[in-house]
């Protein structure tokens, strides 16, 4: 059996009939009835509708249309997105079913449909995207596809997990403080949160209606790009989406970065001794490669770091308390209790508080576009460590948001991409974060890119994957 | 009192050697004289400035120059704006006067300028555009020119009673709740408030940022409509102001309302026994007169209104909070009492109240929008009666006597709204008519009231203490 690790090469191969979709579905299916168990990627699974979807597409092909490199590819969506398939659960025995239903494809969803891409199926999150993993609730518990005693990050938790072990080629997950980035890093792939407004969101439970970004999750930032291109666009159905044109974003990965000012901060200050002991070496590394791709490296400092990671958690559970508000009052117990005490983190917080978060973004927003007119990226850890133990989460929440770099970029809305760049403690990925101006995407993907065509963290895959290649998959 | 009630017909005398700039500056330096120690229009006079201007714009028209369209006229600014000229007291004891010497020029107060516009002085308001007229306070009690015992409205106090007696024949006033409409109606002028992002708003200081607009008190539609062509379009200072063109305000005054829709709602239900017994004779009038020139009209019913009234204090309370938190910490007691009250009020509003609240705002927005698919103009009373006794308006707001007032609506939508005088109430007071429009269609909203004023006079009646013969008989 040959497997395709990226979308890239599978579309390559479905063109040039090495392979067909109903072959590329059948494996990611094979992969998750040998891991899904295990390592808990899906709520729901559509093998039936994902086969037939992988058939009209390999019937497409055969009639000579291709609607381009998402024809025929399995992809996996976060559920608190809604597919047509079934109802979005969110992970939480809250959420209204029929919502999901009433609302049928999300307008991400239907985008990558039309772009001929197989759902299949719903990926595991933390309960509305804020609660932690709970182990006495009716869900999947995610794990680490690279050990499962650790916590694959969240809360795009499947999205990590199904990508980094090849049960889809690529995902959808949302990013509020660090949700697209953090399984990302977490998981060893590489994550994209595009700016503010770029992605429509309507059809997506919302958190922070002010922070939440939809992206995708892959194995390579070309792959990103290749998904970024059919998300992106404003959608009238979402007030936040801004009308700026939708650039093309695999022109510019030409692996060289020459003329491209990147500066650069480790945030050790801030990560203290939660930093990986192999943090350092891993990071000067990357920041070595893209040096030696061309990039003009300078030391920065970011403006209002404490005030952008403050604003973004103040700003997210007061955003998803006046949403949850009329559910916490009559069906408190329902909520997990890691959503009640993320939640109740909102009760004391003023109106003032609200506003005046509000007005830090602001500054904060403009100190880093100044910082923009002289770098045009921003380099730094995803996580300052690797990815916590599962019996270790109740420290995320007291202290251990120390050293997840991620909420800075949510409360500025700027766009981030997080790409695997070595290994830390117990051999778990390490992540690194490259931030650009807002709506310059392409110029975050074509470093990302330059990054992968001079390393292969990305491609390594963790022993259960490597088994992959083992399992049997029915012709 | 000047030979010319508006701005329109001193623009064309001065053109036509009729008269000069100093000698409209002098008239209204004689009204000031005569009657400000009474009516409380002014916190500052620039008198020396002001002839200096005005005698400059006389040698510029002598010397054939080319000169904007405010060349020459006395106009006034409410002290929440900065001016080159001095500094702004916000007519409190709390604002660092450096604030305003540090701003300068207002983008507004700079564009009034350009087009040749005259600063008389800064005229009055409450305490930060939210306080009450307060008795104790080293600033003047803005009183009513129709009858002393009243209030001028506000918060744009000075700016409708300056107006309406001829100390200017235009004015700067702010509008978050109905600051620019209450007083014109009150005080029987011509209010504007434009679109939320029409006119930049930088160099005012905020009451609450994303309620707050910039707009002119005149005596006249049309004055309205020349005073907006100057002070209409984006600035880069205020993050709030949307960049799209300034369409011409005087092509559409033709004085024939044929082919417009005009949604009508008295909203007797909300303003209850406060509704004078003279307003709904002159309410119906109004709308006939529309009819006449041309108006299809219909009933209309306003969406989510009492929502609407409730957010705008709940969204004005907390982001005023907001900002002056540092000094309401500090300096308590050198804030008025009536401000105490209302920031008190931002005490009690949570921060997820505060993200409702503008949840409900954005419902209200797409419900407003929706009939405006049906009409296209919406017509109110501005009030539902005459101006509010000084010894009535600590119990009335006691009590949450708003209901007499129907502004705020269109703050939070932000819609423009325009309000003119349609008759007098049973106490001998001016009573008005709300015209708003759909959002940035100033050109509509103008038409009608400008027609409007075509075929009545009530915009032309002057009260007696502004006359100097009125003045001699009461002697």
């Amino acid at each position: 059996m040959r497997s395709y690790s990226t979308i890239t090469e599978a579309a390559a191969a479905l063109r040039a009939g090495q392979t067909t979709s109903v072959a590329l579905a059948r494996e990611a299916i094979a992969v998750a009835d040998a891991h899904d168990e295990a390592v808990g990627t899906f709520i729901v699974r559509y093998n039936q509708q994902a086969l037939e979807a992988a058939e009209a597409a390999d019937a497409a092909f055969a009639a000579g249309v291709d609607k381009g490199p998402l024809q025929g590819i399995p992809l996996g969506v976060k559920d608190i997105i809604t597919t047509r398939e079934g109802p979005s659960t969110a992970q939480s025995l809250v959420l209204d079913p029929q919502w999901g239903l009433d609302l049928g494809d999300a307008v991400v969803v239907s985008r990558l449909r039309e772009a001929g891409a197989l759902i299949m199926g719903k990926l595991t999150t933390c309960e509305f995207a804020i609660g932690m993993p709970d182990f006495e609730r009716p869900f999947p518990i995610p794990r680490n596809p690279w050990n499962l005693d650790y916590w694959p990050g969240g809360s795009s938790s499947g999205s990590g997990s199904g990508v980094a072990s090849g049960m889809v080629l690529g995902a959808l997950g949302t990013d509020t403080g660090g949700s697209i980035r953090i399984p990302a890093s977490y998981c060893g792939v590489s994550g994209l949160m595009p700016t503010f407004g770029r992605v429509p969101k309507s059809g997506c439970a919302p958190l922070g209606y002010s922070l939440d970004h939809i992206g995708p999750l892959t194995r390579t930032a070309r792959d990103a790009a290749l998904m970024l291109s059919v998300l992106a666009g404003a959608d009238s159905s979402d007030p936040c989406t801004v009308e700026v044109p939708v650039p093309d974003y695999l022109t510019g990965l030409s692996g060289d970065l020459s003329g491209l000012r990147i500066g650069v901060q480790r945030l050790e200050q801030y990560a203290g001794d939660d930093e990986d002991p192999a943090l350092a070496r891993c990071f000067a590394d990357a920041v070595g490669a893209l040096a030696a791709a061309g990039a003009d490296v300078v030391e920065i400092d970011l403006p209002f770091y404490g005030e952008l990671t403050g604003a973004c958690f103040l700003i997210l559970v007061a955003e998803a308390v006046a949403y949850h508000m009329p559910d916490l009052q009559s069906r408190w117990v329902d909520y997990a209790p890691g959503t009640r005490k993320m939640l109740g983190m909102a009760f004391s917080l003023s109106a003032a508080d609200f506003v005046q978060a509000q007005r830090a973004r602001r500054v904060g927003q403009r100190a880093v576009t100044a910082l923009f007119n002289d770098v045009d990226l921003i380099v730094t850890p995803t996580t300052s460590g690797v990815a916590t133990r599962l019996d270790g989460l109740d420290r995320v929440l007291s202290e251990g948001l120390r050293s997840i770099h991620t909420p800075y970029w949510d409360s500025t809305g700027n766009p981030v991409i997080s790409i695997p760049m070595g290994f830390g403690t117990d051999d778990m990925p390490l992540g690194l974060q490259i931030a650009g101006r807002a709506f310059d995407e392409a110029n975050v993907l074509r470093a990302a890119d330059a990054f992968q065509q001079r390393s292969d963290w990305h491609l390594r895959k963790p022993d259960l994957v490597v088994a992959n290649t083992l399992l049997e998959v029915p012709a | 009192m000047t030979a010319y009630l508006t701005i329109t017909d001193a623009a064309a005398a001065l053109r036509a050697g009729e008269t000069t700039s100093t000698e409209l500056v002098r008239a209204a330096i004689d009204v000031a004289d005569r009657c400000d120690s009474e009516v409380g229009s002014f916190i500052v006079r620039y008198q020396e400035s002001s002839l200096a201007a005005a005698q400059a714009a006389d040698e510029k028209l002598a010397a054939g120059d080319p000169v904007g369209p405010l060349h020459g006229i006395p106009l006034g600014i409410k002290d929440i704006i900065s001016t080159a000229e001095g500094t702004s007291t916000a007519q409190s004891l709390v604002l660092d006067p450096q604030w305003g010497i540090d701003q300068g020029d207002a983008v507004v107060v700079s564009r009034l300028r350009a087009a040749g516009g005259i600063v008389m002085g800064k005229l009055t308001t409450m305490e930060f555009a939210c306080g009450l007229p307060d008795f104790e306070r080293p600033f003047p009690i803005p009183r009513n020119p129709w009858s002393l015992d009243h209030w001028a409205g506000g918060s744009s106090s000075g700016s409708g009673s300056s107006v309406s007696t001829g100390m200017v024949m235009g004015a700067l006033g702010t509008d978050t709740a109905g600051s620019i409409r209450i007083p014109a109606a009150y005080c029987g002028v011509t209010g504007v408030m434009p679109t939320f992002g029409r006119v930049p708003k930088s160099g005012c200081v905020p009451l609450g940022y994303s309620l707050d607009h910039i707009g002119p008190l005149t005596r006249s539609a049309r004055d309205g409509a020349l005073m907006l062509s100057v002070l209409a379009g984006h600035d880069p200072s205020d993050a709030c102001a949307v960049d799209l063109p300034v369409p011409d305000y005087f092509a559409g005054l033709t004085g024939d309302l044929t082919g417009l829709r005009v949604g009508v709602q008295r909203l007797e239900q909300y303003g209850g026994s406060t509704e004078d017994p003279l307003l709904p004779a002159a309410f119906a009038d109004a709308v006939a007169a529309l009819a006449g020139l041309g108006a299809h009209v219909v009933e209309v019913e306003l969406p989510f209104y009492q929502e609407m009234m409730a957010a705008d204090m709940v969204v004005m309370a907390s982001e005023a909070a907001a900002y002056h938190m540092p000094d309401l910490q500090t300096r308590w007691l050198d804030y008025a009492p009536g401000t105490r009250g209302l920031m008190s009020m931002a005490f009690a509003i949570s921060a997820a109240d505060y993200v409702q609240a503008q949840r409900a705002r954005r419902v209200a927005q797409k419900a407003i929008a929706e009939k405006f698919a049906d009409v296209d103009l919406i017509v109110t009373p501005t009030t539902s009666g005459g101006a509010i006794a000084f010894d009535e308006l600590a119990s009335l707001l006691a009590q949450g006597g708003f209901n007499s007032i129907y502004t705020q609506y269109w703050d939070c939508t932000g819609n423009p709204a325009t309000s003119l005088p349609m008759g007098m109430s049973s106490t001998g007071l001016p009573l008005a008519l709300q015209i708003a429009a759909r959002p940035f269609d100033e050109v509509t909203m103008l038409r009608a009231a400008d027609a409007f004023q075509r075929v009545t006079d009530w915009h032309l009646r002057v009260p007696a203490i502004s006359t100097g013969e009125q003045i001699g008989a009461a002697l």
